[in-house]
């Protein structure tokens, strides 16, 4: 393993760690934030329950999450120097205001922990809904670097140098808005999908089922309207990408010449017919460039790119299809309780939404390669001269399993404290 | 505008060094024989140390956001040359953070907790050993930008006596810092606490002594640029002599007075540090050196991060406040 690659992986790891712990931080404060209206509004205990284990998810969340952040903003520095130095001005506003995001919710969310009994309840109310406002806010933000180094501006480029900064011009971006809106709403689909799968899976294993109900409840419309919101932000995108780096979609789609009506692959042996022509171009019979179009130093690695697309699509359907059918049963009046089946398919779809936005970050992410600054500087060019990368590497790898393996304990004694030690009390 | 920045940065070192500083602090004295049991002691650690932990560690962020965003080429210097330090510092701040996370929302207490209190505590010290390592490293500056051997660009400059030992200096006023925090804070075992507090900061005065040999007989010139300047060692005599009053504060039991003047004393040694190369940063081993002002970054730059600063302090600020004293009527109840 080279040096490049053992950095390239080491920021792959770090940045999937984080993400997860990212859109919980998120999303998690909204449904917190509706228990305790709930519970407010209906005077109801479970709600308050409810409220006050999710507290404890956010804020095991959060935390870690505040850790792996500060990590990443180090190894911004510490692996790609170089571009740091070149990018720093140009990427620092986004990253000022995610800042300020980022301490207004922990700020919010200090004040929603100690704040029980000590201010007015709507107030204190309002405390979990800032925390949820600013966590989006600042993922927003973050979003906003990453569109930049897709679609870099803000500069005249001369002789190697970024010059003449213009740091809004560079913050609003030709590929922020596509980026984040999908971003966002896949975090609240993967989110809603997890808790509404603990919740499934704890109902159907007959654990007090009225505040799961409750959980349920809550989590679901959400799950339903972000997971059919998002493949209509996916076509958004698509249609970004398509334009602005159209190497990128060949690589997801694994096009190797260049073809009017293309079509579109689904899994390794079914096509939809011209319908990757109209996905990128919105026209059945739109020229789609292929890989061979473009120079082979400039090629990402096809294999990870196209198989990470597929993974996500697929992910993105199955989810799509829960919702639907559960959508149905809110629709003939059906409580979502009432049907094990529909339960089950929730516990099974749980965890494809965080799949998903993995999947989807490793295209973004992969598919840019060989540039850092799409286009201006490759990412070999902004890699640190330090020595012993994989020992970092590996250190970082074992830091992060160890790390993902106490987080997902002390996950599990949060639920067996509140769920499986009580007793049943339907 | 570009006074401003600095100032907000240093503020954030500050903020840092002072309010996370103390946790780093208390996570070491959890280690520490200090006659109070160690459930006694972590619980109250926990309970004085944790609402506002989360909050403190954004002030590190901020200073990383403003720095690689107003002077980019200062970032790339540090980030290179002290790779090694800083990635060794990450880790460690990796562990606390999950240990103080896993300590403080475990909702199981048994033999865990034993573990947590020692990574936390572990950790505590290994961070605040790597800041002063590079605070050490810094104020000698034995590096130069045309260091292209390995060695040299990445080890040779911090592998010294004198950075170790201002490692063991920043641990010591970490641990000063917390204790005082700690007394100040405490209801019961106030003796206990008072006798830790004067111990370390013994402990604080000694090793502050030795680092300043250590300095002299590393690079004797660099160390003139420091003592020999008026204002630097008028900041070092008045941050010693603030502990008279300090120690009649204590003993009269002006709880937030005392808070406030350990703030100032912390202060004044920053600022010894800062003010006499000021508005240079880094000074190298061949007199060349980097200059705020000279390798900040272009004016449009600076304009929409003095607007960026200028809103979030005026957002952050009262929130901030607020929540110091929701956390402080939480604990006077408990």
């Amino acid at each position: 393993m080279d040096s490049l690659l053992a950095a390239r992986l080491q920021m792959a790891f770090s940045l999937g760690f984080h993400i997860i712990f990212a859109v919980i931080g998120m999303v998690m404060p909204f449904l917190m934030s509706s228990s305790y209206w709930h519970h407010l509004k209906h005077r109801n205990p479970e709600a308050l329950e409810l409220t006050k284990i999710w507290m404890k998810g956010v804020a095991i969340f959060f935390a870690v999450g505040a850790v792996s952040g500060t990590l990443l903003s180090f190894e911004l520095g510490l692996l790609w120097p170089e571009f740091m130095r070149h990018a720093g001005p140009l990427i620092g506003m986004p990253f000022s205001w995610e800042g300020t995001a980022f301490f207004l919710e922990a700020i919010a969310l200090g004040i929603f922990l100690y704040g029980f009994d000590r201010i007015s309840p709507w107030k204190h109310w309002l405390s979990s809904l800032m925390v949820g406002i600013s966590g989006v806010l600042s993922g927003i933000f973050v979003v906003a670097v990453n569109a930049w180094m897709n679609s870099p501006q803000g500069f005249v480029y001369v002789n190697g140098k970024f010059t003449q900064i213009d740091p809004v011009a560079a913050m609003f971006n030709k590929a922020w808005f596509a980026e984040a809106h999908h971003m966002t709403i896949a975090a609240f689909t993967a989110v809603s999908a997890g808790v509404l799968a603990i919740h499934s899976l704890l109902y159907l294993l007959n654990r007090r089922r009225k505040l799961n109900a409750l959980a349920i409840k809550i989590a679901a419309p959400i799950f339903f309207i972000s997971a059919l919101l998002q493949p209509l932000s996916g076509d958004l995108i698509a249609k970004d990408v398509a334009k602005r780096q159209p190497l990128k979609l060949a690589a997801a789609e694994a096009l190797y010449e260049t073809q009017r009506g293309a079509p579109l692959k689904v899994g390794p042996f079914f096509e939809i017919p011209k319908a990757l022509s109209f996905m990128a171009h919105g026209d059945f019979n739109a020229e789609v460039k292929g890989i061979n179009d473009f120079p082979e130093d400039e090629r990402p690695p096809i294999g990870i790119v196209h198989f990470a697309f597929q993974l996500m699509v697929a992910c993105g359907g199955a989810l799509g299809l829960a919702a639907v059918l559960g959508l149905y049963h809110l629709i003939i009046k059906k409580p979502l309780i009432e049907s094990p089946w529909l339960l089950k398919l929730f516990v099974l779809v749980g965890p494809l939404g965080f799949i998903a936005i993995e999947a989807g970050w490793t295209v973004t992410e992969v598919g840019r390669q060989p540039w850092i600054i799409y286009g201006f500087m490759k990412t070999k060019d902004a890699l640190t001269g330090a020595p012993a990368l994989q020992l970092t590497f590996f250190t970082y790898l074992g830091l992060y399993l160890f790390l993902m393996g106490v987080v997902t304990w002390l996950f599990y004694r949060l639920v067996l404290v509140h769920f499986i030690q009580k007793d049943e009390t339907c | 505008m570009l006074e401003f920045i600095i100032l907000v940065m240093t503020l954030a070192l500050f903020l840092y060094a002072f309010l996370a500083g103390a946790d780093f602090g208390a996570g070491i004295l959890q280690l520490l024989p200090l006659g109070i049991s160690r459930e006694e002691r972590s619980e109250f650690i926990g309970l004085a140390m944790g609402p506002v932990w989360e909050a403190n560690h954004i002030w590190l962020i901020l200073a990383l956001v403003i720095s690689f965003n107003g002077f980019p080429e200062i970032f790339w210097f540090i980030s290179e040359f002290f790779h090694f330090p800083l990635g060794a510092l990450v880790i460690g701040i990796i562990f606390r953070g999950a240990s103080f996370t896993f300590m403080h929302y475990d909702p199981i207490q048994d033999k865990s907790e034993k573990y947590y209190h020692w990574i936390f505590g572990l950790s505590s010290i290994w961070c605040t050993m790597w800041v002063g390592i590079i605070i050490g490293d810094l104020m000698l500056g034995n590096f130069a930008l045309t260091d292209t051997d390995m060695y040299d660009r990445y080890f040779s400059h911090w592998l010294n006596p004198f950075a170790f030992m201002m490692g063991i200096f920043i641990t010591t006023m970490m641990m000063f810092n917390a204790s005082l925090f700690l007394y100040l804070e405490a209801k019961d075992n106030r003796e206990q606490w008072l006798k830790v507090t004067t111990r370390v900061l013994v402990l604080m005065i000694v090793s502050g002594f030795i680092t300043h040999v250590f300095f002299y007989l590393q690079n004797p010139d660099r160390w003139k640029i420091f003592f020999y300047n008026p204002l630097s060692i008028g900041l070092i005599v008045l941050s010693f002599f603030l502990l008279f009053p300090q120690y009649q504060l204590i003993r009269l039991g002006y709880r937030k007075l005392s808070r406030m003047l350990a703030g100032a004393q912390l202060m004044a040694i920053m600022a010894a540090g800062f003010v006499p190369l000021y508005p240079k940063v880094i000074l190298f081993r061949d007199n060349s050196f980097y200059d705020l002002s000279a390798m900040a970054a272009p004016e449009p730059v600076l304009r929409m991060l003095t607007i960026a600063l200028a809103t979030g302090c005026v957002l952050i600020l009262p929130g901030y406040f607020y929540l110091l004293r929701i956390f402080k009527s939480a604990t006077t109840r408990t």
